[in-house]
């Protein structure tokens, strides 16, 4: 009975959870399919979390994207405010250090091994002028393989959540890179000089 | 000490499903102590309860009696025992042939299969024991870790199938070539619960149907990743002369699926019953053709059906759906005639047909209006998005419901003659989804090319594309594609235009995307 009652205690705090994310560097560019549409989504995102400071810009554009063709497309620059590598270890989003949400990931969408970046952005598509925020998910697949393709990426998810673009999702493998990177000794090595 | 009549009761009302409606009546079985048959029916006709059958031989009676009743009789002297009288059914398939609506729509009936194709279904295997499906002329591939293709306990590669190629025998379903000629190849590369596959996997499946000389390959699978090593073996199978089909996706977006959105593949939506656009069916930029994808009648592993299945049928119309349980089962034709919400009498429909809106009156209460106004049969029609099912008390009407865009398709044919039927078929059920609709373009394009054997595999996806039904906006769009794909126009178009095409691979949708 009492095993029961863990599996479900874990099972519970499983489901309140994202997992923690931890310091990291991300470099991500290329294409990837438009949402829908017959072009190419073009996609650049710079990010990283060291010590826990954030920074970062993301760079987008789906001009052919169904549904946005009428404004124009989608096409947007961003800071990113919150980043980091998404790691097995679970967080409570209710305890008392991680109330806030830029210190995990997104439970369910960005799991183990991706990496997430939350961002402000604001649109450069005069048809659909704005600010707003969303988030991207991707996934370094390269392992340093050149696969003569160019499929070394996955975007699994951007979301953009509000602004002239609210809605907007898309997916997708990226021809191109998604490079993750340690954070530099100097600011993650304690005893570095 | 419990009283056993108030057992007796509550069992009833477990078994039946105890009516939410005090008026709403159902049938028990009332059995008399030894020697009081007779008192007991004197006292049941003195209640005005209808006695339905006297067993005279075990001293019962089934009578029809409602909630108020029930009460009355549990207070009877000389009563042994009364319980549900519950309703039995045929156990086997019913000598009785559904033609899915999408066999009509394209143009299956119109063309002959003329021979020299084969088909290969990567899927999630195929019963090959089933009464409805072809054995002779189905091959398969070798496990390669989903299971053995000659078994699909998940259903839907067998579903696949028999659009494909169901044996037209009167019985069951019909495939878009319905007699045993068509050579399918089948790989599994699903497991038993049907959840995932690998892209690896897909790439090593196509070129088992290659290897087993497939020249149509229909896959009615799909995820949101492309993937080189699957693009790979897609491109070299398509420069072979094989023609690739595949689902266009089921979340109901604008968004790509593959591997529908390669170039070298035919994205295929879905439509329903009245050419609508199906509400989950993707659309992106690579969507080529349309096909029935909504409801879809077609072979499941044997014993795996549920519920009894209704049908309506008039000169161009083909509706399918479960019936309402409770329904007898047989066929009736009669003319269709509105009887708004069947709350009052639709006055004199002796022989008729009542089409009843959803609404404001419990469904067994519009079934027994229409039974007293002297009709032969209830189609109740939906009035919100969605599937109807529903039980009603065992009646001597056929009785199933349509969906909303077919009620109101039906009440532009008030007055024709329509046939509507309930059967069990046991062996066979509906399915939705864009995995649907492909078959039906994988079949087609085997019985144009079969017609046209000197055709390359882009010449008849281009004469597939030229022919189609056109729907929604004019021309091609990314819900529909160019239409709705159509055997007989597309045999037509290659008769007057020949079916010159470029090699190499071509772009999907309208042309232009990639």
């Amino acid at each position: 009975m009492k095993l029961t009652q863990l599996g479900l205690l874990i099972a519970t705090a499983a489901i309140l959870s994202g997992c923690a994310k931890i310091d990291a560097r991300v470099s991500a560019g290329g294409t990837l399919n438009s949402k829908g549409g017959a072009g190419k989504a073009v996609f650049t995102a710079h990010a990283a979390r060291c010590d826990g400071d954030v920074s970062g810009q993301v760079n987008y554009k789906d001009l052919t994207a169904i549904d946005w063709q009428q404004m124009g497309g989608v096409a947007f620059n961003a800071n990113v405010y919150g980043a980091g590598l998404c790691s097995e270890e679970p967080v409570d989003p209710e305890g008392a250090e991680s109330g806030d949400e830029r210190l995990y990931c997104k439970q369910d969408i960005c799991t183990e091994g991706m990496y997430q970046v939350e961002f402000n952005y604001s649109s450069t598509n005069p048809t659909a002028p704005g600010e707003g925020v969303g988030f991207a998910c991707m996934m370094d697949i390269s392992e340093g393989v050149k696969t003569g393709i160019g499929a070394n990426g996955l975007l699994n998810v951007m979301l953009l959540e509000s602004g002239p673009y609210q809605g907007y999702s898309n997916a997708g493998t990226i021809s191109g890179n998604v490079q993750l990177h340690d954070c530099p000794a100097s600011k993650n090595d304690n005893t570095a000089q | 000490m419990i009283n056993k009549k108030t057992v007796l009761a509550a069992s009833v009302a477990l078994a039946c499903s105890f009516p939410s409606f005090a008026e709403q009546t159902f049938r028990i079985v009332v059995e008399a102590n030894n020697n009081k048959a007779s008192i007991v029916k004197s006292a049941l006709q003195a209640k005005n309860v209808k006695i339905e059958k006297e067993i005279k031989s075990l001293e019962s009676f089934a009578v029809t009696i409602n909630k108020a009743q029930l009460a009355e009789i549990a207070g009877l002297s000389n009563i042994k025992a009364f319980y549900p009288d519950v309703p039995r059914k045929l156990m086997s398939e019913e000598p009785m042939q559904f033609l899915p609506y999408g066999y009509t729509m394209v143009q299956a009936d119109k063309v002959q299969y003329q021979g020299g194709q084969k088909v290969c279904v990567i899927d999630s295997g195929y019963a090959l024991s089933h009464p409805d499906l072809p054995s002779a002329g189905v091959t398969g591939s070798a496990d390669g870790g989903a299971g053995v293709w000659y078994e699909d306990p998940f259903g839907h590669g067998t579903h696949v199938a028999g659009t494909i190629a169901a044996i037209d025998d009167n019985k069951g379903s019909a495939g878009i070539v319905g007699d045993h000629s068509l050579d399918m190849h089948i790989v599994r590369v699903f497991a038993g619960n049907g959840s995932w596959a690998y892209a690896s996997d897909l790439a090593g499946a196509i070129d088992e149907c290659q290897q087993a000389g497939s020249t149509v390959i229909s896959m009615s699978l799909g995820g949101k990743y492309s993937s080189p090593i699957e693009e790979r073996a897609i491109n070299k199978v398509a420069r072979n002369n094989i023609l690739m089909i595949a689902a266009a996706g089921n979340s109901g977006d604008a968004s790509h699926s593959y591997p529908a959105s390669y170039d070298s593949v035919v994205s295929v939506a879905a439509v329903d019953s009245v050419k609508q656009h199906a509400s989950f069916s993707q659309r992106s930029s690579q969507v080529e053709l349309s096909a029935p994808g909504v409801g879809v009648f077609s072979t499941i592993p044997v014993g795996k059906g549920r519920f009894s299945k209704f049908s309506v049928m008039q000169d161009d119309v083909n509706f399918q759906h479960y019936a309402l349980d409770g329904s007898r089962f047989g066929s009736v034709t009669g003319e269709l005639v509105d009887c708004g919400r069947g709350t009052e009498s639709c006055g004199d429909v002796t022989g008729k047909i009542c089409l009843v809106e959803r609404g404001d009156s419990p469904f067994y209460s519009k079934v027994e209006q229409c039974e007293a106004d002297g009709g032969v049969g209830v189609i109740i029609r939906n009035n919100i998005e969605g599937q109807l099912v529903g039980n009603i008390n065992p009646t001597t009407l056929v009785v199933g419901a349509v969906m909303m865009n077919e009620g109101l398709h039906l009440m532009e044919q008030l007055g024709q003659e329509t046939t509507i039927s309930v059967a069990e078929f046991t062996d066979h059920d509906f399915k939705s989804g864009t995995s649907m609709a492909t078959p039906h373009v994988s079949g087609v394009a085997a019985v144009v090319w079969s017609n046209f054997p000197e055709c390359t595999a882009n010449g008849i996806r281009l004469a597939l594309r030229a022919s189609a039904d056109d729907q929604g906006e004019a021309g091609y769009d990314h819900a529909y594609g160019w239409g709705v794909v159509q055997a007989k126009a597309a045999v037509d178009y290659i008769s007057e235009h020949g079916c010159s095409a470029p090699k190499g691979v071509l772009r999907g949708g309208d042309g232009s995307a990639h």
